[in-house]
């Protein structure tokens, strides 16, 4: 079935090597020149975060509005991909759990300790099973009571005792 | 470390120049005072939990006059603290790692940007106007974080900088924030989490006593017949087995031959003890049910009693169902688990004395398979539990996928995709049925395994037992007789039988710990907007309500109303305009009392609202907002919610003033028509009118529109809004909306953007302005030229 174009409306626009040039200033944040304008600072977003890291990048001002979006970062070389790739790893920031050394349930509130890749750490997860978030079978996303996520990479990775401690809640 | 704590909590932010060495622990300070920062210069004082290079570590901000400086240290000057461990002190020398000044004069606009998990501060160069990254921060310390922004931009930080704890809590965990918030705490917050972990069942059981205490004489008739029928439990065995055989059966018993008598002897005892166990279920079950009633009113009352924010950080469907099973839950714990618990605890020591008195050699063997049981026991409850956690995941993902495409069926239908729903259905049926298949064999086939191992006591003592009857029997001497090894065989088995239950029992009582810790959270959470304790009542009830100067956020420093100040005088109406989610809504929430202002005072009759009882509120102040809600009942019910004795021609006469008479009376049953969920559903347009009928059949000295008529086709929201002008006339009246044409009478006009009142006016005056009211009204005037209507 060929879908019909939205008229305009749902356009995107695509901001591609020529209509857009990337610099960063030199405290590591990205500017853009879209369309020949004045570069300014731009956020980026990633549309997919779980599945499409590096595609699909959508490119922000200030006020959030959409200056338009990056189809593949590698279309602009391997320096601003990388520069492209550091911003929105801070922005997708989630500290890795390594292991969990030690975890206690109590009135459906569980306290953790973890080793992430950053350090330890003790956390108080509220409504454990609603908390812990399945990404496809392996991956998993936890939250704490603040609002921290943390990331599992590999569930079938962890070892046995860390893999024990959470086995229930998932 | 304890001991810094209390010297470093009073506000950081306060001004009082020389006590402020105390807003650092004296180890950062003299880093600090090193690097030429005196403490005496320090305005402000935060920590933050993530390094430059994005790992945990101390990350300590001070404002002083001229600059911001950064210091990230390693080594904790904190307790970590492991929950299920023992706590451990770590004192670990301190040892800076990285530190920079942000000098002031180049640097301004300290500011939060939140990120996917935490954040960063940002400054930007005064002179080439770069943004430049100054600290980062995990979600944890982000209410510090802001704080210290705000605190740069020398605004003053809310009038409880800190809550009324340190910054952060050093005696608690590694980098686990403590509640640095400002404003009113979110429900459910980190305090009450904690105050939760530290409940421990005793005080747990000690809270529920007082639903116990009336029932006191009951209680203790329980617990005696509970005692007694177990005790006759023991008796019987004793009965039909030593004393039926060595007494009555044997020649040389002393009730040889008498039978009739040992069967009576037998059915007696039974009789009783069944007496005993009737009386002790049926005022069991009294009292339970009667401390599950009043829990259950209890807790509904103190919901009832908590602030909307409550609800809207949890599912309030939830709360309910979670309140009934919890109360459930308790019920049956109190019924079904304690008086067995006693039971068995009297049977288990009675019967193990007897078994040792008997025959001790015995019984130590018969009693070597306990701990192998216990052993296995617990790894059977541990398989055991994983199945039933995966079968629970299996099947909570079933029924919600079955409930969403039944709710959706309208959709599937539409685009037409029923065939690839059902091919979904059959792949989740399958999944399932094959989970539960494969459970079941499992369970099955360990829980038939797993009281084998108990047998094997019976089996051994039956042996050993046996050996000795031959031997007493043939020397004569008659020490172990036939008689004396059947009642141990039994009294084996009572012995053996509460091992099981205790099982059970513990699985029982931490469901019956955690219902009851789920509900005495409900009891015990504070309501954000309190009764006032000495009620101020109007000298005169003028109908006026007035914004001053009122700031609001839902959550900490997350302005949603900033800095608004307005007057809406007796009988005026004003309209609120703004765009979506520019916090119109919430102005009314702050009138109703339903939220607190953080800062400022909302004023109702010339008292500040947090000072007037929130019934008075109530009672003069009707609303009418987008969320329509109607309760199970007929439409006469709903209209009359707030009036509940007003007649029948009062509410006919409210009908149709909202315009709602004419639909009504189409419907077969009329005013009689039940509506609410499972009855009939009415339309948007409809329900709202509704409400409008309710809230004119209150005729309160104030009324709010919110979107009240967005959900009508325009015809009748002209109808209802010459209505709505009629009844308005003597009134105060705040209509919010976004269809300007909707606020075509108001007398006044405010236009709220971001939070803020950025205009007002009457329409003419705005117009001229020609602001962003101006820019509202071209844009609606020229959506309505498009298709050709012209004001």
């Amino acid at each position: 079935m060929e879908r019909k174009v939205f008229d305009g409306v749902g356009d995107i626009k695509f901001l591609t090597p020529e209509n857009c040039i990337f610099t960063k200033n030199e405290n590591g944040f990205i500017k853009a020149s879209v369309d020949g304008a004045e570069p300014i600072r731009v956020y980026l977003y990633r549309v997919f975060p779980h599945d499409m890291t590096d595609k699909y990048i959508s490119v922000t001002d200030s006020d959030k509005t959409e200056l338009g979006m990056i189809r593949d970062i590698a279309e602009f070389g391997e320096d601003i991909a990388r520069v492209i790739n550091d911003d929105l790893n801070r922005r997708y920031f989630i500290p890795k759990i390594l292991a969990i050394t030690a975890l206690e349930e109590k009135f459906g509130n569980s306290y953790w300790n973890i080793k992430t890749d950053i350090g330890e750490r003790t956390i108080t997860v509220r409504d454990t099973f609603k908390s812990i978030i399945r990404i496809g079978e392996d991956r998993a996303i936890v939250s704490d009571e603040d609002g921290n996520r943390y990331e599992i990479v590999s569930l079938e990775a962890l070892d046995r005792k860390s893999y024990r401690r959470i086995e229930l809640f998932l | 470390m304890k001991k810094h704590d209390e010297k470093f909590s009073p506000e950081p932010h306060g001004d009082k120049r020389g006590e402020n060495k105390e807003m650092l622990p004296p180890q950062i300070a003299e880093i600090f005072e090193r690097k030429g920062i005196l403490p005496s210069s320090v305005k402000t004082a935060v920590r933050l939990d993530m390094g430059h290079a994005l790992e945990y570590c101390d990350t300590w901000l001070v404002l002083t006059e001229d600059e911001v400086a950064v210091l990230e240290v390693l080594g904790g000057i904190f307790e970590k603290e492991k929950p299920s461990l023992t706590k451990q002190r770590s004192e670990v020398g301190l040892a800076e790692r990285f530190s920079r000044v942000w000098s002031l004069e180049e640097w301004d606009s300290f500011r939060v940007e939140e990120l996917v998990s935490g954040g960063r501060i940002i400054a930007t160069g005064k002179e080439s106007g770069e943004d430049a990254v100054v600290a980062n921060f995990t979600n944890s310390a982000k209410n510090d974080a802001f704080a210290f922004c705000k605190a740069t931009a020398g605004e003053p930080v809310t009038d409880k900088p800190f809550g009324d704890k340190p910054p952060r809590e050093h005696s608690e965990g590694g980098h686990r924030g403590g509640p640095g918030g400002f404003g009113p705490g979110g429900p459910g917050g980190r305090d009450e989490l904690k105050k939760l972990r530290d409940l421990d069942t005793k005080a747990l059981f000690r809270k529920m006593m007082p639903f116990f205490n009336r029932y006191k004489k009951q209680t203790a008739t329980v617990l005696l017949m509970v005692v007694l029928s177990t005790l006759l439990s023991i008796l019987s065995p004793f009965i039909s087995g030593r004393f039926f055989y060595d007494e009555v059966l044997d020649i040389g018993g002393e009730f040889y031959g008498r039978i009739a008598f040992a069967i009576l002897l037998i059915a007696g005892t039974k009789l009783i003890s069944v007496v005993f166990t009737m009386v002790h279920s049926i005022v069991t079950a009294k009292i339970s049910a009667n401390v599950t009633y009043d829990l259950k009113k209890t807790i509904f009352t103190a919901i009832q009693k908590l602030s909307l924010s409550y609800f809207n950080m949890r599912q309030s469907g939830g709360i309910m169902t979670q309140i009934n099973q919890d109360a459930t839950s308790i019920y049956w714990f109190f019924v079904d688990g304690i008086p067995y618990f006693i039971i068995n605890i009297v049977q288990m020591v009675a019967v193990v004395i007897i078994l040792f008195t008997t025959n001790w050699q015995i019984s130590l063997v018969a009693m070597i398979p306990v701990p192998v049981f216990l052993i296995v026991r617990r790894a059977f409850m541990r398989i055991m539990r994983k199945l039933h956690a995966r079968d629970y995941s299996k099947r909570r993902s079933f029924n919600s996928f079955v409930s969403d495409i039944l709710t959706g069926t309208r959709v599937v239908k539409a685009f037409s995709q029923e065939e690839l729903e059902a091919e979904k259905f059959n792949y989740k049926n399958y999944s399932l049925s094959d989970t539960l298949r494969q459970n079941r064999q499992k369970m099955h086939w360990l829980s038939n395994i797993i009281p084998s191992v108990l047998e094997l006591g019976t089996w051994t003592a039956w042996g050993l037992g046996g050996i000795l009857v031959v031997k007493y029997s043939m020397d004569g001497s008659g020490a172990f007789t036939y008689g004396m090894l059947v009642t141990y065989i039994s009294m084996l088995s009572m012995a053996y039988s509460p091992l099981d239950f205790f099982n059970r029992f513990t699985n029982q009582l931490s469901e019956c710990l955690n219902a009851m810790s789920r509900l005495f959270e409900i009891l015990e959470k504070h309501s954000d907007v309190p009764e006032p304790e000495n009620p101020i009542l109007p000298e005169k009830e003028t109908g006026e309500v007035e914004f001053r100067n009122v700031c609001f956020e839902y959550v900490p420093n997350r302005r949603v109303i900033d800095n608004v100040s307005f007057k809406v005088s007796n009988g005026e109406t004003i309209g609120i305009v703004g765009h979506t989610g520019a916090g119109k809504s919430t102005l009314v929430n702050l009138v109703m009392r339903l939220y607190d202002a953080v800062d400022g005072e909302v004023l109702v009759d010339g008292v500040n609202v947090k000072s007037l009882p929130s019934k008075y509120i109530r009672d003069r102040i009707a609303i009418v907002s987008q969320e329509t809600y109607v309760f199970c009942g007929t439409i006469a019910d709903n209209i009359r919610y707030a009036v509940p004795d007003a007649s029948m021609e009062e509410v006919i006469a409210a009908a149709k003033a909202a315009g709602a008479h004419d639909f009504i009376i189409k419907y077969p049953d009329g005013y009689n028509t039940k509506i609410g969920t499972g009855y009939r559903s009415l339309s948007g347009g409809e329900l709202q009118r509704v409400s409008i009928a309710r809230a004119i059949l209150k005729n309160p000295t104030i009324l709010i529109l919110d979107e009240a008529t967005a959900a009508m086709d325009t015809a009748t929201e002209l109808r209802i809004q010459k209505a709505i002008t009629e009844i308005t006339r003597d009134k105060t009246t705040i209509i919010i909306a976004h269809r300007l044409s909707t606020l075509r009478d108001a007398d006044r006009l405010i236009v709220i953007e971001d939070g803020r009142m950025t205009e007002s006016g009457t329409h003419e005056e705005l117009v001229r302005k020609k602001g962003s009211y101006y820019k509202l009204y071209k844009m609606q005037l020229d959506a309505l030229k498009v298709i050709g209507v012209e004001e």
